[in-house]
């Protein structure tokens, strides 16, 4: 286990170098640079030059890549073209949000396709069925601004209930705690639905084909025979089975869970990472693009690796 | 053994939703020879958002232009036309021809016809997710079958690569593609095919590699074929119902992954209609025209439905293959 854990560590460093590598390479050979980012034309070239500068981009790509392989491995992942602030900060400064929003969808996302494949399960292929069936199709089916844009423009437009954008009204902004929290949960309201539902589709039927097949495993069987009523078997003996691989899926969405619902935030206009990329991407914010693409990396790397391990806790078969 | 050699009946999933792409892409091919020009701006004044369904009297001036309005009568060397309440003379000599129009899907922002945006936009969309699925297909199938078929070192480096590939996160990385280098049509079709073919290479690997140890391998090589023969010609044709249950899917994928792109205007660009870029003219307007987002929006989910479905059914003909054996 601990070397299983090591080597997989190492590996990960190893991806996690190179894809910082390549983007850095992809970054750095674009055509412009920070100083195109100064489309005034009165700036004198000398102030171009200075600026080039100061953000070190006056010298040679080997030194510039060691310089900032160096400072990127001691936690420091350079200063942002747009925010004026380090990397490290901005990112710190959005990440929460994003955490907070996307965990709130993956819970919901979860639950609402447990709860819905189990509803499916009480009679397969009747009505209520095929019903959520074609629902789980369409859902899995939307695009996921076009589930925010009907989400807005039913609650927030039509109906005026929740607010369509941002994470706090500016009287939540200036008051603490109860008023606060409500008023931050009010603007969660929309973006976490319009996350649940674009990934309940996936879920739900993921899980109703494994539950199908597991209701005809013979330990499914066996514990029918014991006298177990068929809802205790397929929720205590067969529900657990078909999560298993779900872990994967899982481990699989905590990179969503940092690079976000960019989309979601896009349109919501939740200030998280998905939305601070949009924009660096927008502005060519060439060190936070980079920094960011890091710390999604590692996201996906940690996310396999939790998987993995959760995997082999939970079903002894697996050895790592 | 496969969907198209042993293809005594295709399970109703898969016939709806094959006929359901195959009448989309018709409509996509075909579509926009019987409507108007998709850029076309007929009179920004009387014909922007128009609800679906409207009708508009257009009288085309001796300068080329139009204008447009509710209704038009003539009277004495004049077309008076009547727009929003008001009305306005046009002398009858500058006057070239006048008709109605109807706006079957409504109009956009600026006044052009829906209906013929949303067509030419389903020849960008899907030509964009077929042409990308072409690509990854190639790409996938290609290393997948080098990876698995000849194993040793290539298998070694190729799925490493495919590894550290899926390690990256692709959308921001799209993203800083699209941003960069403000896709052309071809460009992006490379990029969203390039981006996914990883996929492709482990699912053909994995077949590959449980195929090559059966009965029908060891009997052509014992009469003599050739490596690339088996691969071609015996490997291939019995791994192609997952792939193309795969493919499937992953059609759906690109068609989505574009129109997200197009919906952040980093896909396809303006004037270009594509449902994506077409959703984000309209996000602004969402509260009193619902045509401009909902009708794209709906599209995108069909065609994803109709792959989703042709996947569902392939899937089924392989367990029944699977039964069969």
């Amino acid at each position: 286990m601990m070397r299983w854990a090591l080597r997989r560590i190492g590996v990960g460093l190893v991806l996690v170098w190179l894809v910082a590598t390549v983007t850095f390479a992809l970054v750095s050979l674009a055509p412009g640079d920070a100083a195109s980012r100064l489309t005034d034309p009165r700036i004198p070239p000398a102030a171009r030059e200075r600026w080039r500068r100061d953000f070190g981009l006056d010298r040679p790509l080997p030194a510039r890549y060691a310089s900032w392989l160096g400072s990127a491995v001691t936690g420091d992942l350079g200063t942002s073209w747009y925010h004026k602030r380090k990397v490290t900060a901005v990112i710190g400064e959005v990440l929460p949000n994003t955490l907070l929003l996307t965990s709130l969808g993956l819970a919901l996302e979860l639950a609402g396709g447990i709860a819905l494949a189990l509803v499916q399960l009480r009679r397969p292929h009747g009505t209520g069925d095929r019903w959520i069936t074609l629902a789980t199709l369409t859902a899995f089916a939307l695009p996921t601004f076009g589930v925010a844009l009907g989400l807005i423009g039913l609650f927030s437009y039509r109906l005026g209930l929740f607010p369509p954008s941002h994470m706090l009204s500016l009287e939540g902004e200036m008051a603490h705690g109860w008023t606060r929290f409500a008023d931050l949960v009010k603007h969660l309201v929309l973006p976490v639905t319009a996350i649940g539902v674009t990934g309940v589709g996936a879920v739900t039927r993921y899980l109703r084909g494994s539950l199908l097949d597991e209701r005809l495993e013979h330990y499914v069987l066996a514990a029918r025979a014991r006298g177990c009523s068929p809802r205790r078997a397929l929720i205590v003996h067969a529900l657990p089975n078909a999560l298993l691989p779900l872990i994967t899926m899982m481990g699989m969405s905590l990179p969503f869970l940092v690079s976000g619902s960019l989309i979601i935030e896009v349109v919501f206009s939740w200030p998280g990472m998905g939305q601070v990329m949009y924009g660096a991407a927008l502005g060519r914010d060439l060190p936070l693009l980079l920094g960011g693409t890091i710390v999604a990396t590692v996201a996906v790397v940690v996310g396999n690796l939790l998987a993995d391990a959760a995997y082999a806790i939970a079903d002894p078969r697996v050895r790592l | 053994m496969s969907v198209f050699v042993r293809s005594a009946r295709w399970p109703r999933r898969l016939r709806v939703g094959a006929c359901l792409l195959a009448a989309l892409a018709i409509v996509a091919v075909c579509g926009p020879w019987f409507t108007a020009d998709p850029s076309a701006i007929v009179d920004p004044r009387a014909t922007a958002l128009l609800p679906p369904g409207s009708q508009r009297v257009v009288l085309e001036l001796r300068d080329g232009t139009g204008v447009a309005g509710e209704a038009a009568r003539q009277a004495e060397g004049f077309w008076v036309l009547s727009r929003r309440g008001a009305e306005e003379k046009i002398p009858a000599a500058d006057v070239t021809a006048v008709s109605t129009r109807r706006f079957w899907l409504g109009t956009d922002t600026v006044g052009r016809d829906v209906l013929a945006r949303l067509l030419s936009g389903a020849r960008v969309s899907l030509a964009v997710g077929g042409l990308a699925l072409a690509v990854a297909l190639i790409l996938g199938v290609g290393a997948g079958l080098a990876s698995g078929w000849t194993g040793g070192i290539a298998d070694a480096v190729l799925m490493r690569i495919v590894d550290a590939l899926l390690a990256v996160p692709m959308l921001f990385l799209l993203l800083f593609l699209a941003a960069v280098f403000r896709p052309s049509l071809a460009a992006l079709i490379a990029v969203l095919g390039f981006s996914s073919w990883m996929g492709v290479a482990r699912l053909v690997r994995g077949q590959v590699l449980s195929l090559k140890e059966r009965e029908f391998v060891l009997a052509a090589r014992a009469i003599g074929a050739s490596p690339w023969r088996i691969a071609f010609v015996h490997l291939l044709p019995n791994a192609l119902t997952p792939v193309a249950q795969d493919g499937a899917l992953r059609l759906g994928d690109l068609i989505l992954v574009e129109a997200s792109l197009s919906f952040l205007g980093l896909g396809v660009q303006p004037p270009t209609p594509s449902w994506g870029n077409m959703v984000a003219d309209g996000q602004a307007v969402l509260a009193n025209a619902w045509w401009l987002s909902f009708l794209p929006v709906a599209l995108v989910a069909l065609t994803v439905i109709a792959a989703a479905l042709v996947a569902d059914g392939l899937q089924e003909i392989a367990r029944r293959d699977a039964a069969v054996r």
